[in-house]
């Protein structure tokens, strides 16, 4: 563990772009269609759930990384097996955003660049940032943070003065069944993005305000979840549902077709610098955790050396984890989320929070006991 | 050679999850396999040209340490 501090704000700010990262992407909650909104909303709850396990299991254990107190809880040798598993998880998921990005640049703005440059321009920039640590990561997070508002405050206005929204396109809204939505929310969205706030896990040990984390943790996932409703519902009135759920990229179409005044169009730009502020702050944050837990797991002293061989590995990894963009999404839209997910985000968690509450109530009951013992040794 | 192992280590279970993967998705061994190496079968010289630096890169990274420490050394000596 690097000697690091970050503010409440940062880590804010770092999890609002982690969340909004790839998820401004793509369809999120599309087979919802008119209740994407709303379905993002209630997984949006779903989240704040998961980061209940995930603050319960920090409170036990403020001071140690993830691949720390897994191996206080579960023993070191079982422990380390988890915590290398959650490094080959979040270095998978870091390969995968990295190949979402490093496609979609290609279909839309760099067609004749083979994927493979792409990747290795985005991910050795990656590396880059993850050498220096994650108070600069934190950093770069602020300085985005206020251009990704204004990009998206810029674009609000744009869309509403360009007049394109009809908001008939959002109805009939409860046109599915409230349990329908629940389940599809329980059953995808709050996988992604939401529960892969569980990287953050690494993260939190830097905050120098331990005791804000709750409200800091709260407030980043509804504000994310929020701006991601309104741009999905946005999406939906503008383009209309068919649109929606058919495009690749809903929010570059809808980019693409504001024109205001007939001067201001083709302002696919905006599109692309909110690309690569997610994109970037993403891979980053799954990388820096990899590299942390790497060192953590193999007791190496300069973790900052791991960082080019795991940015290689990912690399790598992004290449090889599909041989083309729609097996690529089909992983990621069906196995993904069951075989990868739903262990590392959902049961492993809530396996070591009963662990570690069942441990920790010895702990205290021995404690307990000892005080009181020797309060009558004293008497 | 630690961070050689230690990259191999992660490299490798990777690759077999990609090959599970494959096979998830209902393909034989043999397709899955192609599948894996086939994106290094058809890569463009530019691309074979930057693997290779980049690979070079990495091997160099297993080898190199900073001489600023035994410099410093050597002078307390």
């Amino acid at each position: 563990m690097e000697k690091a501090n970050i503010s409440g704000y940062q880590l804010f700010v770092l999890i609002f772009l982690f969340e909004m990262g790839s998820a401004l992407l793509v369809p999120l909650a599309g087979e919802a269609k008119q209740a994407a909104w709303l379905v993002i909303l209630i997984a949006m709850v779903g989240g704040f759930l998961l980061f209940f396990i995930y603050y319960g299991l920090f409170q036990y254990y403020p001071d140690q990384l993830l691949t720390e107190f897994v191996r206080s809880i579960l023993g070191n040798f079982l422990g380390r097996i988890v915590a290398f598993l959650y490094i080959l998880y979040f270095i998978y998921l870091a390969a995968r955003v990295l190949r979402d990005f490093g496609d979609t640049l290609l279909t839309f703005a760099y067609p004749h660049i083979p994927l493979f440059v792409a990747n290795a321009a985005f991910i050795l920039v990656v590396v880059y940032t993850v050498r220096k640590g994650v108070e600069v990561l934190t950093r770069t997070g602020e300085l985005f943070f206020v251009l990704e508002n204004l990009l998206l405050m810029t674009f609000f206005l744009l869309i509403v003065a360009s007049g394109m929204i009809h908001l008939n396109n959002l109805k009939p809204v409860i046109e599915m069944s409230g349990t329908e939505m629940v389940k599809m929310a329980f059953t995808k969205t709050i996988f992604f993005p939401f529960g892969e706030i569980i990287s953050f896990l690494m993260i939190f040990p830097y905050l120098n305000e331990p005791k804000r984390l709750k409200k800091i943790g709260i407030s980043s996932i509804a504000a994310a979840g929020i701006f991601l409703a309104i741009i999905m519902a946005m999406n939906i009135a503008v383009l209309g549902v068919d649109l929606t759920t058919r495009s690749q990229y809903p929010l570059l179409s809808l980019i693409q077709s504001i024109e205001v005044a007939g001067f201001l169009e083709r302002l696919d730009v905006y599109f692309l610098f909110l690309l690569m502020i997610g994109g970037f702050i993403k891979i980053s944050v799954f990388t820096y955790v990899a590299v942390t837990g790497t060192a953590n797991v193999f007791n190496v002293k300069q973790p900052s050396r791991l960082a080019y061989p795991v940015g290689f590995v990912i690399l790598l990894s992004s290449i090889i984890i599909a041989s083309n963009f729609t097996e690529h999404m089909h992983e990621g839209l069906g196995a993904v989320p069951i075989y990868f997910h739903l262990p590392f985000q959902v049961i492993i968690p809530l396996l070591l929070l009963i662990i570690a509450f069942f441990k920790n109530r010895k702990k205290k009951k021995g404690q307990h006991q000892n005080k009181f013992q020797g309060g009558v040794d004293q008497k | 050679m630690k961070f050689f192992g230690i990259t191999l280590l992660l490299l490798i279970p990777l690759v077999v999850l990609s090959l599970g993967m494959d096979i998830l998705l209902g393909f034989d061994l043999d397709n899955s396999i192609k599948h894996v190496f086939n994106p290094f079968l058809v890569k463009d010289p530019a691309e074979f040209i930057l693997f290779f630096i980049l690979l070079s890169f990495l091997v160099f990274s297993f080898f190199y340490r900073k001489k600023k420490k035994k410099n410093k050394g050597k002078g307390q000596q």
